[in-house]
């Protein structure tokens, strides 16, 4: 991780597509005693150039009742990682950052987050997994969301093959 | 009954992947999917490793790691929160996950890309339901407890090996719904097992033999460890595993001489059980389907139980066949030799026995069918003892696990399959009968 730069980063425009798109997606953090945690996340907004150089915010949606410790962890100040990996194709992004900031949802987001339940739910269903189960893994009705907003620092292709591991975009 | 890992074991079947939180010694996370996490008993999981990446440097310095399993049922989700103890790269831990994930990579077209390096093992601290929506409804399951207990029942009132062999298979298609099996037991040498009896193909293949570490059904074998694989891994069908690994050492007419190893011409899950007792092994029970993600762990629970009894019966069985010979029954006095000529040729170098030149078997059960023909050619004999040929050391019958009375049924059904002239037929325990349709013209060939 040292080699990479620790600079915000430039989201490609097709690195945010996908992000956007019919994914699954998976948040985690550390607390101070290096005990990992990790929680699903129910979808994202990507921010144009927020970053005076251009670099994007994103904010990735979470339940507070079912990420209680990866909520918690960052609230103590820990760093943050989140996965989105397409079903159908394997392919896979990880984001990280340093710190971030944790706000309620704004108006729209749940609009986001219901969005984004359609589409990864019509993903595993036309992957096979039967409707009923597709909505409660991907769709569930989340009531208590919140916004975990951050500048990522590297982006990495986590895509299993020879690419697996190499970091994504440029540093401002 | 105790709550723990077991109770997840659904979780554990692949259908959803799990994935793992670590992070490194600055406390930066990591977020990674799993290919594999493999049930090892209630307090270790083994995770598959696969790749030199962030998730691996991360456990090196940092054991501690957190996994999200998902319920492919309800979509009940859990953490699990672990502690990497260890990493092992041979042994059968190690080749049942690589099997597994051979059907895994295969499925997922990651073939060339999923190549298990390392079994890594940790403890299990704890289990963390995750709070969530209603669990979906979970559809009532087989009740395999009492088809177990009916199976063994059935056996257990089995008479001979014969009976017990067919009973097996015939139990595991009637109380555990598994059509396609086979069952091989190992030869005497240890290097290979034959099919001694299938069920549910279009051929018996009785008689097929695979050896050990080919296949699903001979690494099973080797590393004595049960293997369920939810895909189809083309490297692991036997089929194809014994014709290369054939090609390889022999010449095309040995080819042409192995009988083929039955098998699903599109197989979605296989599951290979050794039979084992103690040391011990004795064969291998297998089952497959054309269906993807047919067994579950339960179904290898019953597999399992059910061929440990069948060890101790075979076991028990052959130890009895040793010692007990019953007077011959009466019976149809044998047709003497008459009518079409039946043509044998005997090949002293691998024992092969070839009838009206089509070939029908080799190894130990060649050398006692041409025993047995000699004797009923120049002495008149039709009846027949276990004992005799137990001690009969033109055979050249090892001393301690002969088989002989598995390669008797092997070749009782290879005569049946294959020959209308020639027949053995059991006339009392230890027991039994030659019969000759026809008028034999043996010839012996050296090399």
């Amino acid at each position: 991780m040292s080699a990479i730069a620790r600079g915000p980063l430039l989201l490609t425009n097709d690195l945010v597509d996908f992000m956007l798109g019919p994914i699954s997606m998976k948040a985690g953090s550390c607390s101070m005693a290096r005990v990992p945690s990790i929680s699903q996340a129910y979808g994202c907004r990507v921010s144009p150039a927020i970053h005076e150089a251009g670099a994007s915010e994103v904010c990735v949606f979470l339940s507070e009742s079912r990420s209680a410790a990866v909520l918690r962890d960052l609230r103590d100040g820990g760093a943050f990682s989140v996965v989105f990996s397409r079903p159908a194709t394997h392919q896979t992004v990880q984001l990280k950052a340093a710190a971030v900031r944790i706000e309620p949802l704004h108006d729209g987001d749940k609009t986001l987050i219901e969005r984004y339940g359609q589409r990864a739910m019509g993903e595993l269903i036309s992957l096979g997994y039967p409707p009923s189960f597709s909505k409660a893994v991907m769709a569930p009705d989340i009531t208590d969301g919140v916004s975990v907003c951050f500048v990522p620092y590297a982006a990495f292709d986590q895509t299993p093959g020879a690419g697996a591991g190499q970091p994504l975009g440029a540093s401002v | 009954m105790k709550s723990g890992l077991g109770t997840l074991r659904r979780c554990f079947e692949g259908a959803v992947p799990a994935i793992i939180s670590t992070c490194d010694e600055n406390a930066i996370p990591n977020v990674a999917y799993l290919s594999q996490v493999h049930y090892m008993d209630e307090e270790h999981v083994a995770l598959s490793f696969q790749f030199f990446n962030t998730t691996r440097r991360n456990i090196l310095v940092n054991p501690t790691a957190t996994i999200l399993l998902m319920d492919p049922v309800t979509a009940e989700q859990y953490y699990l929160h672990i502690s990497y103890l260890e990493t092992v790269s041979e042994g059968p831990l190690f080749e049942s996950m690589k099997a597994r994930l051979a059907g895994i990579a295969s499925h997922s077209g990651m073939s060339e890309v999923f190549q298990l390096k390392g079994s890594d093992i940790y403890r299990v601290q704890r289990i963390e339901p995750i709070p969530g929506a209603l669990p979906l409804a979970s559809p009532p399951t087989p009740n395999l407890l009492p088809a177990l207990r009916r199976a063994i029942a059935r056996m257990a009132a089995c008479q001979d090996l014969s009976d017990l062999l067919e009973d097996a298979l015939t139990c595991v298609a009637q109380e555990f719904d598994m059509p396609h099996t086979m069952l091989l037991m190992l030869d005497a040498a240890g290097k290979k097992l034959y099919t001694v009896a299938s069920r549910g193909y279009h051929h018996s293949g009785v008689g097929s033999e695979i050896g050990l570490g080919e296949g699903i059904i001979g690494v099973a074998a080797r590393e004595r460890v049960p293997i369920r694989i939810g895909h189809c891994a083309t490297e692991y069908l036997y089929g194809r595993a014994v014709r290369e690994s054939y090609l390889q050492r022999h010449a095309a007419i040995d080819i042409e001489m192995s009988i083929p190893v039955p098998g699903l011409a599109k197989s979605g899950s296989q599951v290979a059980v050794p039979i084992t007792l103690g040391e011990r092994l004795v064969g291998v029970l297998y089952a497959e389907s054309p269906q993807e993600m047919r067994f579950s762990w339960d179904d290898e629970d019953a597999l399992v139980s059910l061929s440990d009894y069948l060890a101790l019966a075979i076991t028990s069985m052959e130890r009895c066949s040793e010692h007990t010979t019953e007077p011959p029954e009466e019976g149809a006095a044998p047709v003497k030799g008459t009518g079409n000529p039946v043509s044998v040729c005997f090949y002293s170098a691998d024992q092969s026995v070839f009838i009206n030149n089509d070939y029908l078997i080799k190894g130990v059960a060649g050398a006692i069918l041409w025993k047995l023909l000699c004797d009923h050619s120049s002495l008149g004999r039709d009846e027949f003892t276990n004992r005799e040929l137990r001690h009969d050391t033109s055979l050249r019958l090892p001393d301690v696990v002969d088989n002989l009375d598995a390669r008797l049924i092997l070749l009782q059904r290879r005569l049946t399959e294959r020959c209308d002239s020639l027949a053995i037929e059991k006339t009392g325990r230890g027991r039994f009968r030659l019969r000759v349709d026809g008028t034999l013209n043996l010839r012996e060939a050296v090399g």
